[in-house]
Parts: structure tokens; C-alpha cells; sequence
């Protein structure tokens, strides 16, 4: 813990006039935007003249030729004006002064227990409590919020999420949260009020609201389902495979091991040791789709081994 | 009488606000945040943990922060 009066001002101070300076690094980031949207508006533009152009010449191809690539430039317009959006400069948020920054690291300490800044690297952090989702433990995170970064136009670039007692998922060493991805959490709902509260210098609303995320499991976008935290179980075998290791069979639509697993001789397809038929000619293996049965005797065989939809030996007999 | 609400739910707005005297922090609550329960919000007046039936004065500061909030993937 480090409740040094200086300390606590020079943090303060940081603090507060990254806040503070916050607005003109929006308007020089908006300023680049605009000039680049201009560009774009001025292409589309363009090849509208000369879609039209083309049209009264009758020259069709190539007027359709120029609307397809009006049209490629009107995606990357709506993309641009999104990201010019969300720029916007706010209205003039309650900034804190520095009193009420002190007092929040006061906060700090009794929501988190002890807050720690490293003087080198200007960063404060805090540990949460162990993190503990559906019967799955991860360990205890630092929160990390790098102050000379701290007012950005993605705020996930402020800040970091180390897992200090690490249970990463099966294979993925980066994902240690199902909404952590290589120390960077995606903060989703709370996307918004942790932007309002990092523009306003509220730095314990900032911690506690990365900390509800982190206590938080969404099942419907996470970087890996809890379900799948410790890999994949194979279904015929039962055997856990990391994520990136089974095979989807194509046809029952399970998860299968390599051992449990297969492909069709004919067609490449995925499948597992049951969906796939052995054909009783050549032995390999094939998916229901490449295996036909014989016009003659009604016999499976794979679609390599007919000829003239005959089997090998009803074909001899022929 | 005036008071800073800072709701760090939705878009996350802190503003002062004019509220009728005496008024308990259960009441503004339910007024702000109509149809959500007060335990699964961190309350705090003057960053402090207060009970609910505490009256409110002019001039506090009241914060109101979702103990869960939904995460997401970067896709």
C-alpha cells in the first residue's frame, strides 16, 4: 500500500491533466478523419459522374462496372462516417479536480483493498478477488491503467488485465477470461460508462466497472465458452482435444478426436467411424454421399469402385 | 435540493441533478433507476457504503455501478 502524499499529488496531477488534454487529442484524431472522408466522398462522387456518363452514352458494362465500385466506396464512406462518430466530441463531461482524484484513490482502497503505482512505467493497478465463473476458477486479475495513455479514442488501449494466478483455456494461453484476449479485455456493455468515467478523471468508477465485467460471464461472445474452458471432449472416446484439434464430422455434426476420426477417399469430407462407410472393394473410407449401391445386386460400394453403377463383381459378370 | 448522480450504467452519465429535500438514497434509486434492484448496484454516497434509508444532502455525491456487467469478444 502507498499512501504517500506526493505520491497520491503527482498521481493527481497525471491524471488530471491527461483529462484535461483529452479534447484536443479527439480534435487532431478528428481532424485526420475528416480529410480522409473527404477523399472517399470525392471517389464515390466520381464514379457516380461517371456511372451516369456511361448510361446516357449507353455504354451498359461499363456504367455497371462503375456503380459496382460506387458501391465498394459507399461501404468504406459508412465505415469512415461510424468511425467519425464515434469521435464526436462530448459535451463537457465533470471533469475531476484533483481533490476529488485523491479522494477516489482513497476509494480505491477500500473497494480493492491496496492500489500499487509503479513511478517507471506510470501505472496504477489493483487486484481483484479471486475470479470464480460457473464453477470455473481464473485466478485473481491486476488491473492495470496506464496513465500516460489514459484518454484514447479506444479505451481498451488504456488499460490491461493480467491474470496473476493464470487458468487459461485449453490451448489458448492468451485467453485467461472468456472476455480477455492477450491482456486486453472486451468490455462490452460496460463500453460506455468506462469511456464517460476515464474522460472524467473518475478513476475508482473506472476500476470497479472493469471489475463487474470481470465477474461477469456472457456465454453468448466469449473469446472461448466455459463449456470449452478445458477442451473438447471427443464424442466417441471421451478423450478432451483442445479446441483447435478435433474434427467436426460432417454428417452427426459432433467433435471427434484424430483417432476417432476420418475422411472420405473420395470428396475430402470430415466425418467420424461411424458415419463414414467402409467399402467392402477397396476398404477406404467414404461419407454417404460418395457411396452408391449397385444397380444389379444392391450392394454399397464407394463411387470409385462402380462403373456403370455396376459393382466390380457384377460388372465382371457383365 | 441539488445533488451529482453518477449512473455508471448505460452510457455511464454523471450530472447534478435537483431532487426534493429529505429524499432517502432508496427513493432515488427507484426513481433512477426504475425497475432494476438496488443489490446488484454498488451504491455509494461520498464513496462511502451507506444503508439505504440514508437521507441524502445538498450537495452529495452519489454513484450508482452494476456489480455485473456483460463482457464481449473483439471479432
Amino acid at each position: 500500500m502507498n499512501d504517500d502524499h506526493r505520491t497520491i499529488v503527482r498521481i493527481a496531477n497525471l491524471i488530471r491533466d491527461q483529462v484535461i488534454a483529452q479534447p484536443a487529442q479527439r480534435l487532431a484524431a478528428i481532424s485526420a478523419d475528416e480529410r480522409q472522408l473527404g477523399s472517399t466522398m470525392q471517389r464515390y462522387l466520381s464514379l457516380c459522374r461517371k456511372a451516369g456518363l456511361a448510361v446516357s452514352r449507353h455504354w451498359h458494362l461499363a456504367a455497371s462496372q462503375m456503380i459496382q465500385q460506387a458501391d465498394a466506396v459507399l461501404r468504406d464512406l459508412r465505415y469512415e462516417i461510424d468511425s467519425r462518430h464515434r469521435l464526436q466530441v462530448p459535451a463537457q463531461a465533470q471533469v475531476a479536480t484533483l481533490s476529488d482524484i485523491a479522494r477516489d484513490l482513497d476509494q480505491l482502497e477500500t473497494e480493492f483493498h491496496e492500489w500499487d503505482y509503479d513511478e517507471k512505467t506510470q501505472d496504477l493497478s489493483v487486484r481483484t478477488e479471486d475470479i470464480e465463473l460457473e464453477g470455473m476458477s481464473l485466478g485473481a486479475f491486476e488491473v492495470k491503467l496506464h496513465l500516460s495513455r489514459l484518454v484514447r479514442p479506444d479505451p481498451v488501449a488504456s488499460y490491461s488485465i493480467i491474470a496473476l494466478d493464470p487458468n487459461p483455456a485449453s490451448g489458448r494461453d492468451g485467453i485467461t477470461h472468456p472476455h480477455v484476449s492477450d491482456e486486453r479485455l472486451c468490455p462490452g456493455d460496460a463500453t460506455s460508462p468506462i469511456r464517460a468515467a476515464l474522460e472524467a478523471g473518475r478513476i475508482c468508477d473506472f476500476f470497479l466497472l472493469v471489475r463487474s465485467v470481470l465477474q461477469t460471464y456472457n456465454a453468448h461472445s466469449a473469446y472461448v465458452p466455459l463449456d470449452s474452458w478445458n477442451g473438447l471432449p471427443c464424442h466417441d472416446c471421451g478423450d478432451t482435444m483442445n479446441d483447435d484439434e478435433g474434427f467436426c464430422c460432417q454428417s452427426c455434426d459432433e467433435n471427434f478426436c484424430e483417432s476417432c476420426s476420418s475422411y472420405c477417399h473420395h470428396c475430402d469430407t470430415a466425418g467420424c467411424l461411424s458415419c463414414l462407410e467402409s467399402c467392402p472393394e477397396c476398404e477406404d473410407r467414404f461419407c454417404s454421399d460418395c457411396t452408391k449401391a449397385c444397380s444389379e445386386c444392391g450392394g454399397k460400394c464407394c463411387v470409385d469402385c462402380l462403373t456403370d453403377e455396376l459393382c466390380p463383381s457384377c460388372h465382371e459378370k457383365k | 435540493m441539488r445533488i451529482l448522480v453518477i449512473n455508471n450504467d448505460g452510457s455511464g452519465f454523471a450530472d447534478y441533478i435537483e431532487v426534493e429535500p429529505n429524499i432517502t438514497v432508496e427513493k432515488l434509486f427507484s426513481q433512477q433507476m426504475a425497475g432494476r434492484k438496488p443489490e446488484d448496484y454498488l451504491i455509494r454516497v461520498n464513496r462511502q457504503p451507506v444503508a439505504r434509508d440514508q437521507v441524502l444532502q445538498e450537495g452529495d455525491r452519489i454513484s450508482m455501478t452494476p456489480t455485473k456487467i456483460q463482457g464481449a469478444r473483439i471479432v
